[in-house]
């Protein structure tokens, strides 16, 4: 069997992983590092509340926590004190897309020159599965466990919302699906650095992310529901470019 | 070398001034009455001194964005009333709380629940000093009574931000908002970012109380952390209320326990009172937390009836009682965002103070 990639010790030590089997938050996390580790300088990382609390100890720069859902507030307010540093704020979708989502709109309204990573697997998961603004109809959750139905609206397409306004410079979608969907991980969150030292506004990568503990399905499977499910609703791709164009 | 320059202006135009002599370097805020000033103050003011000032889409961002320029190194504030307050809690309580981040928010106070009123009150008091989000924290909380003492007291509450590590709030009201006094106040001074070093090493720069929670689940390590906490409480407990006594010296007749622009009224209201032929004097916490409970106590000693005025239905009474150990003897109030004029607050209170002598 071939290697094709050795573990990163850094992003590892010295505790391991506390996600779950089969998390795509790992796979971000070293995706994440791998960038970095090629960048001048090492970002100021603002983490949500969530499962990415998980990857505090492992985050390749200097790390702090918010309240939930206000990260991108948090993360322009020290960006516009501190503007040669590269911000980068983590949030899952409920923070990103619920509860938070004042916080969102308004920080991508005003272009803040930071990079929000938004790790989406369609549940709250840290408080056991229940349903997110992003939970695709028909799926059980713990708070519906009949499935998403017409009386919970259907799925929240934020990022599309976002990509309209002239202050995102950037905006893409990727998914853990398959290794070719890790390596666009990293290739993408590279990019939304790169936007964001040219200056020319809010970037946002948004990881679809497996959550196969209260998909209530094997990691195999989880890639597949992704695949074959999840990225019907939430497609793939580059949502908004505005790095060269100006336009607004 | 700080030179100072005398003004007229609102108080809270001159919030803006004591902020730029403070250091300040940032401001967010969204407007609400009677605050609104004071965002509209630094917008006019903070770019022409190379600071940063960002009009939110609400508080809650207001009070995050703060917290993200103190992380930065930076002296930063925001303003608001009562019910802008509420918003910024849950913040408060973890930046000011857990991270133990510097920070000062001016809060001019307007009375009433839910939209309440836009006239001044003093029932945002129990918010300020004890119900200002959850979990086990205090804030310093300094009530000022004229536009000088705002000033002075906004400077200041930059120096015991970065000395305790908290926010500091400055509790003012309607009236020291919107009105217009002379006042000193030092010429704006630059301030460099100071380094930002908690939590632990390995380039982490977590709130203590997360970071030993992320790597044990120790409870026996959180609790320390919560013991020095209470530690940092007492020792502000200790060193930093204050207390002003006006008035009749030694044992009075009456003396009457008020703060902010009421106690202002009620030291205007002295000779007043002093013609109907009593003794009488005003104690006027300065610190609402820590509450001066030892200078309170002392001048109600011997006082022979103690009287609590209050913009509220009876908030900062129960902090008397506890200086005092005894029920206050009287209570007199306004509701509604009204205040009193000097003859109406002498009025009241010489009538309580008459009701008090017949029971007695």
């Amino acid at each position: 069997m071939k290697v094709v990639a050795e573990p990163n010790s850094t992003a590892l030590a010295p505790h391991g992983f506390d996600f779950c089997p089969g998390c795509g938050y790992g796979s971000v996390l070293l995706a994440l590092t791998d960038v970095v580790a090629e960048l001048d300088q090492k970002p100021v990382f603002m983490v949500d509340i969530g499962c990415v609390d998980f990857m505090t100890a492992h985050m390749p720069g200097d790390v702090i926590m918010g309240p939930h859902g206000r990260t991108g507030a948090l993360a322009s307010g020290y960006k516009r004190m501190q503007p040669d540093r590269l911000v980068c704020a983590i949030q899952g979708d409920g923070g990103f897309m619920g509860l938070g989502a004042a916080e969102s709109l308004h920080t991508a309204v005003r272009g803040e020159q930071i990079t929000i990573i938004v790790l989406n697997n369609g549940v709250l998961a840290d408080t056991g599965g229940q349903l997110a603004a992003t939970t695709l109809a028909g799926k059980a959750t713990s708070t519906t466990p009949l499935g998403r139905g017409p009386q919970h609206g259907p799925p929240l397409p934020f990022l599309e919302m976002l990509a309209t306004l002239g202050g995102v410079a950037y905006a893409e979608r990727v998914a853990i699906d398959s290794a070719l969907g890790v390596r666009r991980v990293r290739r993408a969150i590279a990019k939304a650095f790169e936007v964001q030292r040219s200056g020319a506004g809010l970037s946002i990568i948004e990881v679809l992310s497996p959550c196969p503990t209260h998909w209530r399905m094997d990691s195999v499977q989880a890639w597949e529901y992704i695949s074959e499910s999840v990225r019907t609703v939430y497609p793939t791709g580059v949502l908004a470019d505005r790095r060269d164009t100006g336009d607004t | 070398m700080s030179i100072a320059t005398k003004r007229f202006a609102s108080g809270n135009e001159a919030v803006i001034d004591a902020a730029l002599a403070a250091g300040c370097h940032f401001f967010a805020g969204y407007p609400v009455t009677p605050a609104t000033e004071i965002l509209e103050a630094a917008a006019e003011k903070f770019p022409q001194h190379g600071r940063v000032m960002v009009p939110t889409e609400g508080e809650i961002a207001a009070i995050h964005m703060v917290a993200g320029a103190s992380l930065a190194g930076f002296r930063a504030m925001t303003a608001t009333a009562p019910l802008g307050l509420s918003l910024m809690s849950e913040a408060l309580s973890f930046f000011s709380g857990m991270t133990e981040l510097p920070g000062v928010v001016v809060v001019q106070q307007r009375w009433g629940p839910g939209d309440g009123s836009l006239g001044p009150g003093q029932d945002g008091y129990n918010q300020a000093t004890r119900a200002c989000g959850h979990g086990d924290f205090k804030m310093i909380v300094l009530a000022p009574k004229t536009v000088q003492e705002l000033v002075d007291l906004t400077i200041e509450a930059f120096d015991l931000a970065e000395r305790y590590g908290m926010f500091v709030l400055v509790l003012g009201d309607q009236l020291l908002a919107i009105a217009s006094e002379q006042y000193v106040v030092p010429d704006p001074a630059a301030r460099p970012a100071r380094s930002v070093e908690f939590g632990r090493g390995n380039g982490l720069v977590l709130p203590e109380l997360v970071a030993v929670d992320e790597t044990a689940g120790d409870f026996a390590a959180l609790e320390r952390v919560g013991r020095r906490w209470e530690q940092k409480f007492a020792a502000i407990e200790r060193d930093e209320p204050r207390a002003e006594r006006c008035g009749d010296e030694g044992a009075v007749d009456l003396m009457i326990v008020a703060y902010g622009s009421l106690a202002r009224i009620a030291e205007y209201a002295l000779p007043q009172l002093r013609q109907l032929g009593m003794q009488v004097a005003v104690v006027r916490p300065i610190t609402l937390w820590p509450f001066p409970s030892d200078a309170v106590r002392s001048a109600c000693a011997d006082a022979k009836s103690v009287v609590v005025a209050e913009l509220s239905m009876g908030q900062m009474i129960d902090d008397v009682r506890g200086a005092i150990g005894r029920r206050p003897d009287g209570f007199v109030n306004w509701l509604g965002g009204r205040a009193p004029s000097t003859e109406e607050f002498a009025s009241k209170v010489a009538e309580r103070h008459r009701e008090l002598g017949a029971v007695r």
